[in-house]
C-alpha cells in the first residue's frame, strides 16, 4: 500500500475556496433584469431593444466572468506569502467594462440622458471599487531579505516550479485511470506544499532547488509521454503501465519524505535520494 | 473608511446602478 497520505485541506483552505465559489455571484444576478428585457424585446420585435438589453446581459456576463478570473487570482496572491502582483489587472478591466454597459444601457435602455448614464457608469465603477476591491499592484516579498536569496531569484524558481506543476496538471486532465489521475493529483499537491514551505522560509530554496528541478520536471516528462503514448493509435503496452505506476509510487514515497526533510531542516541524504530517482526516471525514460 | 463601511457603500451603488438600471430597462420597453 502506498505510504502517501491522503490529502486534507485545513480549515482555512476549505474557507478560503468556499467564499471564492460565491464570490462574484451578484454580479451574475444583478443584470437578470436585463436578460428579461431582452427576451420581452424579442417577443415585441423589436430588435434595437433586443440588441441593446441582450447586449449589455451579454455584456455583464463577460465581466462577472473576468472578474472572478481577477478573484481568483487574487486570491492566490493573498495565499501565497511571496508572489508577483497579477500581471492584467482582470479586477479593474471588469469594472471598466461594468461602467461602460451600465452607461450604454442607461442612456439607449432606460431613457437617462447622456450625463446622468455616464454618472451612473461612474457610480457603478465605484461601487465595484469598494465592494470587491482593484487588483494588488505590488509584488509580495515576504520576508525574504537577509537569506542570501534575491527577490527575483525566488520569484523566478517559484514561477518556474508552478509552471512545472501546472503542465502536470494538466497532462493528468487527459488520464481516464481514475487510480492514476488520484496519484498524480496527490503529487501536484505535494509540490504546492513544498512551494509553500519554501515561501515561509526562503533558506529552503538553496536546499531545494534542484529537487523541485529535477523531479518536477521528471514528473511533468513522464506524465507527458504517458499520455502521448496513451492518446496514440498504439496505445499503451502493459510494460508502460507497470513502469508508469512504479514511477509514480517512487515520485510520490519521495516527494513526501523530500517535504519532511525540508520542513525538518534536514539536508542530510537529500542528494542521495534526488541521485536515486534521477537514476529511475533516467532509465523510465523522462529524459 | 472602514472595511465594513467600505462594503456597505459598494453594495449600495453596485445595487443601485447594475440592479436599477437593468429592471428600467424592462420598464422602458412599455413606454
Amino acid at each position: 500500500m502506498s505510504k502517501a497520505k491522503r490529502y486534507n485541506p485545513t480549515t482555512q483552505e476549505a474557507v478560503h475556496s468556499i467564499r471564492y465559489g460565491l464570490k462574484g455571484l451578484l454580479l451574475y444576478l444583478l443584470p437578470l433584469p436585463a436578460l428579461i428585457a431582452g427576451i420581452i424585446a424579442l417577443v415585441k420585435g423589436d430588435i434595437i431593444g433586443t440588441l441593446i438589453t441582450g447586449g449589455s446581459f451579454a455584456a455583464y456576463m463577460i465581466s462577472a466572468h473576468i472578474a472572478r478570473h481577477g478573484f481568483k487570482l487574487e486570491g492566490e496572491y493573498k495565499r501565497r506569502k511571496i508572489a508577483r502582483a497579477p500581471k492584467t489587472p482582470y479586477k479593474t478591466v471588469a469594472a471598466i467594462f461594468i461602467a461602460i454597459t451600465t452607461t450604454v444601457l442607461a442612456a439607449f435602455g432606460a431613457n437617462y440622458s447622456i450625463p446622468a448614464a455616464v454618472l451612473l457608469g461612474g457610480a457603478a465603477f465605484l461601487g465595484f471599487a469598494l465592494y470587491y476591491g482593484l487588483d494588488p499592484r505590488k509584488d509580495k516579498v515576504g520576508n525574504i531579505t537577509g537569506y542570501g536569496v534575491s527577490v527575483e531569484e525566488m520569484l523566478e524558481a517559484l514561477e518556474a516550479a508552478e509552471i512545472h506543476i501546472k503542465a502536470i496538471d494538466s497532462a493528468n486532465n487527459k488520464i481516464n485511470n481514475p487510480d492514476y489521475h488520484q496519484r498524480l493529483n496527490r503529487i501536484t499537491e505535494k509540490a504546492r506544499s513544498i512551494l509553500t514551505s519554501i515561501e515561509e522560509d526562503p533558506k529552503r530554496l538553496s536546499r531545494a532547488r534542484k529537487f523541485l528541478k529535477v523531479y518536477l520536471d521528471g514528473a511533468q516528462k513522464v506524465t507527458e509521454g504517458y499520455v502521448k503514448s496513451n492518446s496514440s493509435h498504439l496505445g499503451t503496452t502493459e510494460a508502460l503501465e507497470t513502469d508508469f505506476s512504479n514511477v509514480l509510487n517512487s515520485i510520490e514515497e519521495t516527494f513526501a519524505e523530500q517535504h519532511n526533510k525540508l520542513l525538518s531542516n534536514d539536508n542530510f541524504d537529500l542528494d542521495v535520494q534526488i541521485e536515486v530517482l534521477e537514476q529511475q526516471l533516467k532509465r523510465e525514460g523522462a529524459f | 473608511m472602514t472595511y465594513t463601511l467600505r462594503k456597505i457603500v459598494g453594495f449600495f451603488l453596485l445595487t443601485m446602478t447594475l440592479g436599477l438600471v437593468s429592471l428600467q430597462s424592462i420598464f422602458y420597453l412599455f413606454l
